[in-house]
């Protein structure tokens, strides 16, 4: 949790608009606070189709999230799903790798580090 | 952004995304931005004619080819810019082909990429509604209720014709004297028809040496310098295609061109002078004159096939002197013409201005009031306009315009009453006082009048 979070893509949008970026993040979360449940249950059943579309979806996201190495696991994701596969360890770091990204964003917000 | 705003639709399902589009689109406070969450709340919204639609490639209720097809469906030239999660040359050469206007990859040169294109949409659409404002501004200019001003039952008269003209194909002269109005008659002709959309080209016989006229009209193909390949010059009526062509004092067309002129119009056919190729043409005629056709006719100066062949829908302009009804309008109407296009303040005339103007008779008709009512604004120092201000330049032929073409003394009768007639707001006994002449001939003269008309 103790990485350093810049928010660079956000920043250079907005002209370091703190209360746009504030709004994205607290967004960000919500979101996955809905899309996590889901996402682990479509685990569980092996829904490719759903999975394949969560992750399609928070790609561009995590980009601006400063969540690099989650964006770049969720395109890897991407393509294995479409290409029929279920990498059922991968998907599991992922959500792994959410839930910790997504308290760490919340840490962000309460502590004013932003 | 420097252009004026936009209408904005976001579509995208990802509401992370969308926000961060609206927010981004928003930066420039005159753009108005609406969000939906799925291609069919886009789609029941197409009437509010949106400038722009962002579109997710991958939406919920269906694809976005599917979309953008249903989009362009109901407006044709509507700008959707694809937004995708992912390159794919396939899919954005395939958009791009079916009508996108751009197809843009969510990374991280997304914002630089969108704003360029939004740019370029903005700087199009705000001249596409220039454009459509001064067509606008110009269709209101041309509607006979605001452009030629009379409540006089003539003016009335020719503002019916002038819609009939515009509603049909038929072939329009359009007569009277010079400064009457009959460009503008022509304009309102073509810009109230069908082929509104297409070129208005006007040529004034009379401006045309002789020598040039015949190639101005029908184009020429020439020999080039090389000797190898032959120089096409298109003539007017054919730079004309789809549209209204104003044969301008057609009365003054040399004989020897007469006769093409008359192929032309019952053909619909032309040769480039020097060539042999036939060219089809699809244009509406109108003619305009300031002499008597049928007189020129008489004398061999005009073809009488021709004549006939062009005559269809005549609408002869009165002369302002035969009009005077019209002339407080028309003065109201010019002094606050003036006033907006200089933005000053709008100007009046005093009861001595009004009573000179009422007096001229007017040789170069509403042209000549215009100027004079221009110039008047110009020279006068207070709001109100005084009878000094108003400048009479008098052209050594004559006033009233009589003897500027032949007539019989009957019809110069009826011009000398008529001009007084209008002159006394109508009132005959004062007329035959100030003629001279008993009221009997006056009332007599209109009655024959009458049965002519009828």
């Amino acid at each position: 949790m103790g990485k350093t979070v810049t928010f660079q893509l956000l920043r250079e949008v907005s002209n370091d608009d703190q209360a746009f970026i504030r709004r994205m993040i607290d967004t960000f979360i919500r979101q996955l606070n809905e899309d996590l449940p889901k996402f682990k249950e479509a685990f569980k059943q092996k829904d490719i189709e759903f999975l394949t579309k969560i992750c399609h979806r928070l790609k561009s996201s995590l980009n601006y999230m400063d969540m690099m190495a989650e964006r770049d696991l969720c395109a890897f994701l991407v393509g294995a799903l479409r290409a029929g596969h279920f990498p059922n360890q991968e998907l599991l770091q992922f959500i792994e790798r959410l839930e910790t990204g997504k308290l760490r964003l919340a840490e962000n917000l309460k502590q004013d580090t932003i | 952004m420097v252009h004026g705003g936009l209408t904005i639709f976001i579509v995208e399902d990802d509401p992370w995304y969308g926000e961060f589009l609206e927010y981004y689109l928003g930066i420039s406070p005159a753009n108005s931005i609406t969000k939906f969450q799925s291609a069919g709340e886009c789609l029941d919204n197409l009437h509010l004619n949106p400038d722009l639609i962002t579109l997710d490639y991958r939406l919920p209720d269906m694809p976005g080819s599917l979309a953008l097809e249903k989009i362009l469906a109901y407006n044709q030239e509507q700008k959707v810019i694809i937004i995708s999660g992912q390159e794919d040359i396939k899919t954005a050469v395939t958009l791009l082909k079916e009508g996108a206007y751009d197809y843009i990859v969510k990374d991280d040169d997304t914002k630089e990429r969108l704003w360029k294109v939004i740019n370029n949409i903005s700087k199009a659409t705000a001249l596409e509604k220039e454009n459509l404002d001064l067509r606008k501004q110009l269709g209101e200019q041309l509607n006979p209720s605001n452009s030629w001003v009379g409540q006089g039952a003539t003016m009335q008269k020719i503002a019916g014709l002038v819609q009939k003209a515009a509603d049909t194909q038929i072939h329009i002269t359009i007569t009277g004297e010079t400064g009457s109005g009959k460009e503008m008659v022509a304009r309102a002709i073509h810009y109230r028809s069908a082929r509104n959309a297409q070129p208005f080209v006007q040529v004034n016989i009379a401006g045309i040496p002789e020598t040039e006229i015949e190639e101005v009209l029908f184009g020429s193909e020439k020999q080039g310098p090389d000797s190898k390949s032959p120089v096409s010059r298109p003539g007017l009526l054919e730079q004309t295609q789809g549209g209204t062509f104003l044969l301008d004092e057609v009365c003054d067309l040399p004989l020897a061109i007469q006769g093409r002129l008359l192929q032309a119009i019952q053909n619909k056919v032309i040769t480039r002078v020097g060539g042999t190729k036939p060219i089809p043409l699809d244009l509406r005629f109108l003619f305009s004159t300031t002499k008597n056709l049928e007189e020129l006719v008489k004398t061999g100066a005009y073809r009488e096939d021709l004549y006939y062949s062009m005559l269809g829908l005549v609408i002869s302009l009165p002369a302002l002197r035969e009009r005077m009804e019209d002339l407080p309008d028309l003065a109201k109407f010019f002094l606050n013409q003036y006033a907006n296009q200089n933005n000053r303040p709008v100007k009046t005339l005093s009861e001595e201005a009004m009573a000179k103007l009422k007096k001229y008779s007017f040789p170069g008709n509403v042209r000549e009031l215009k100027a004079m009512i221009e110039l008047a604004c110009v020279v006068s120092n207070s709001e109100i306009i005084s009878d000094r201000d108003i400048i009479i330049h008098k052209v050594q032929k004559n006033q009233t315009g009589f003897l500027q073409e032949e007539k019989r003394l009957e019809d110069y009768n009826r011009d000398i009453i008529h001009f007084y007639l209008n002159k006394y707001d109508q009132k005959v006994l004062v007329v035959a006082d100030k003629l001279g002449i008993s009221k009997s001939t006056i009332y007599n003269m209109l009655k024959n009048d009458r049965k002519k008309a009828k």
